[in-house]
């Protein structure tokens, strides 16, 4: 018999396609952890994961094999939420080079899949697209339209500039 | 893509999690979904989060924040909103972290006695010192006979109790409240008293007391009772200075440096001797009369002209033969979590970002270096100030100490560290009217909105007070002065100056030839007496 890491799983994506993995990568997913935990017999019936694309998932089940061996989240990961640096490891900021829709899809893989490391690295790439920038920069780089005249945009401007770095 | 129209509510919250306040400004402003999402349906969500806020972790209702008030300004009275504590909280750490900060003064003076050691209670808006004072007013509540305080009493003050030393080897225990103050009783000891320190910790007041004749009392209570619960056996020849935290004690033993000990078992934990931690050294030039001329003394200063910038610069301090490190002698020192500041006889400043960690074998890595644990900024100091052991205050990674005739404020970094470009800016302010009145400070603090101080300034008593025949006097007189960053929100941030004079004379009464002895005085910087 197999040990338990070298179990395979197999994933199907919401286009119904197969993709056999480790188990110890997908269980970086909580919700795929749980599945297994469930169903109780590991590598047989395969696990349809049913708003992931197969590019998503295999982009998705990329960094979970960079990072099968991170400690397990604990629970108090949300009690150092007081401290929200945007700091992001190398290799997760090349994983996040991707095009806007492939990151947005990303963020929700991971939200519905349950990997809070990954949302968090996804959150703060987007948190790091917006830093720093003016308004007129922040609606180019996600193509927002103003729907606002000059003078409703100079007013709450007026009432938000406390918050400005001065 | 806009992540609005793209994400759920719960994800773009996520995202404005890790998103700076002054970012969420610029957010706002994108368009009307935008700023509906921010500033109207998740408002109390977005500035409720902890680091968009700071505030208890069980509040709830944004409009008790203020419900025990902690500034001297009652800086968040009336707050609206969690976006509107925000903003105020925000305006006045920016006003910190200026180079020159915006400020406000306030001089207390009651009466003619000068005030020796005080402490503000920001809650029950007094000032406690040999006499009371209303905080909002500056009117006396009420007050101690002479005969109830002895001449030069330390005074310590936590949360509605006040101890101070009596002859003997006493510490008498006061109950204070705004109408009155009760004694409550005397903490006898066999052996002298050479300084207490009293704290409150989430209502267990502990007032700890050494001697040096090597013994240190710890004396804890809640309700505001305190009984001896340790004594501890420390080397002798204790300074006075000490001070503590829910669980450790330490003592300065002057050129012995800081002992640490625990308050729960009455064992020593550490010593800090500076000498032999190779410190990283740093120095600050004071800032000479030429260059503050124009500053400190013009009548009707600017709101920023009440502080000088402060240089840190690498390397010790240029010029004169300094007192060795390992002759110097230790004051003043002060714990403010893993951070302790020392401050000694030679206008050394002593950093230690995190004490816990000269505590032999408390660190897995054992091995490590006794090197980067201590960082000692050399100040230009004459001495004249530490005839008392020096005054410091800690508070929010800035440490207030008194070189010469100055206050310092020197800001540290998050972690509590002393580098180039990143520390927060230092700065310093006066402690007199005038530099040549200048007079060790009595008790100094920081606080959230401001700093307190002793300030000496001349008194002027008229002719109306005085018998018939009497020449009028100037008097020196310390006063209470308040240096006050608090914004004022009604505008963009910026101080709008006192309307009242700036002259500390009341002279209403005097006449014109009173008037130009006065202004004659003031020029020659005479002697005031």
């Amino acid at each position: 018999m197999a040990s338990e890491g070298e179990q395979t799983v197999k994933l199907v994506s919401s286009d119904n396609v197969e993709i056999v993995t480790e188990r110890k990568v997908a269980e970086r997913s909580m919700l795929i952890k749980n599945m297994i935990e469930d169903l109780g017999a590991p590598g047989e019936e395969p696990i349809p994961i049913m708003n992931v694309s197969e590019a998503v998932l295999r982009k998705v089940l990329e960094w979970c094999t960079h990072h099968k061996n991170d400690p397990a989240p604990s629970q108090d990961d949300d009690a150092d939420s007081r401290k929200k640096t945007t700091d992001i490891e190398d290799w997760d900021q090349k994983f996040m080079q991707v095009d806007q829709e492939m990151l947005f899809e990303i963020i929700l893989a991971a939200n519905y899949m349950d990997i809070k490391a990954l949302l968090d690295v996804g959150c703060k790439t987007v948190a790091n697209m917006i830093k720093g920038k003016s308004p007129e920069e922040i609606r180019k780089t996600f193509n927002i339209q103003n729907d606002f005249t000059p003078e409703e945009e100079d007013q709450i401007r007026r009432e938000n500039e406390w918050a400005e770095d001065r | 893509m806009d992540p609005l129209t793209l994400l759920p509510s719960e994800l773009v919250l996520r995202i404005l999690e890790f998103t700076p306040t002054s970012d969420l400004a610029s957010l706002t402003r994108l368009n009307r979904s935008w700023h509906a999402f921010i500033d109207e349906t998740h408002q109390e969500a977005i500035y409720f989060t902890p680091g968009r806020t700071d505030h208890a972790a069980g509040l709830r209702d944004v409009s008790l924040f203020e419900k025990e008030p902690r500034t001297f300004a009652k800086y968040y009275q009336d707050v609206e909103s969690w976006k509107d504590l925000c903003r105020r909280q925000t305006l006045l750490s920016k006003n910190w972290d200026a180079e020159r900060p915006l400020t406000t003064e306030r001089k207390i003076i009651v009466g003619r006695d000068p005030i020796w050691r005080f402490r503000p209670d920001f809650q029950r808006r007094i000032i406690l010192s040999t006499s009371h004072e209303d905080m909002d007013s500056g009117d006396l509540l009420w007050k101690l006979e002479r005969d109830d305080v002895r001449p030069f009493a330390h005074l310590e003050y936590a949360d509605g109790v006040a101890c101070w030393d009596c002859d003997g080897e006493g510490i008498e225990v006061w109950r204070i409240g705004r109408e009155r103050g009760v004694k409550v009783k005397v903490l006898e000891h066999e052996v002298q008293t050479r300084g207490f320190q009293l704290s409150c910790f989430g209502g267990v007041w502990c007032l700890c007391v050494v001697s040096n004749a090597g013994c240190g009392f710890v004396y804890e209570g809640e309700k505001r009772e305190l009984e001896l619960t340790k004594r501890m056996v420390i080397p002798t020849g204790a300074v006075g200075h000490l001070d503590q935290d829910e669980g450790v004690v330490v003592y300065s033993l002057g050129s012995g440096g800081y002992h640490f000990f625990e308050k729960g078992t009455g064992e020593k934990m550490v010593g800090l001797k500076p000498e032999v931690l190779e410190p990283e050294v740093f120095h600050i030039v004071h800032p000479d009369e030429h260059f503050r001329r124009g500053t400190m003394e013009d009548i009707g200063k600017a709101a920023r002209d009440r502080t000088v910038p402060l240089a840190i610069r690498p390397g010790p301090l240029p010029g004169d033969e300094r007192v060795p490190l390992e002759d110097d002698e230790w004051g003043a020192g002060m714990l403010s979590g893993n951070l302790f500041v020392g401050v000694s006889r030679a206008g050394r400043l002593l950093i230690c970002p995190n004490w816990r960690a000269l505590i032999p074998h408390t660190s897995p890595t054992s091995t490590a270096p006794l090197t980067d644990l201590i960082q000692i900024i050399e100040c230009d100091s004459d001495g004249s100030t530490f005839d008392l052991g020096g005054w410091l205050s800690v508070r929010d990674h800035r440490v207030l100490l008194e070189i010469q005739d100055l206050i310092y404020i020197i800001g540290l970094t998050d972690s509590d560290h002393v580098r180039d470009g990143e520390s927060r800016p230092s700065f310093a302010t006066s402690t007199a009217i005038k530099p040549q009145y200048a007079n060790p400070v009595s008790f100094m603090g920081l606080y959230e909105d401001c700093l307190m101080s002793t300030y000496t300034t001349l008194l002027y008593r008229s002719r109306s007070d005085e018998a018939e025949g009497v020449v009028p006097r100037i008097f020196q007189t310390k006063a209470v002065r308040v240096l006050n960053l608090a914004p004022d929100l009604s505008g963009h941030g910026e101080v709008v100056e006192d309307e009242e004079e700036e002259l500390d004379l009341p002279v209403s009464g005097a006449t014109r030839a009173e008037l130009f002895h006065l202004i004659a005085l003031l020029a020659r910087g005479e002697d005031g007496d």
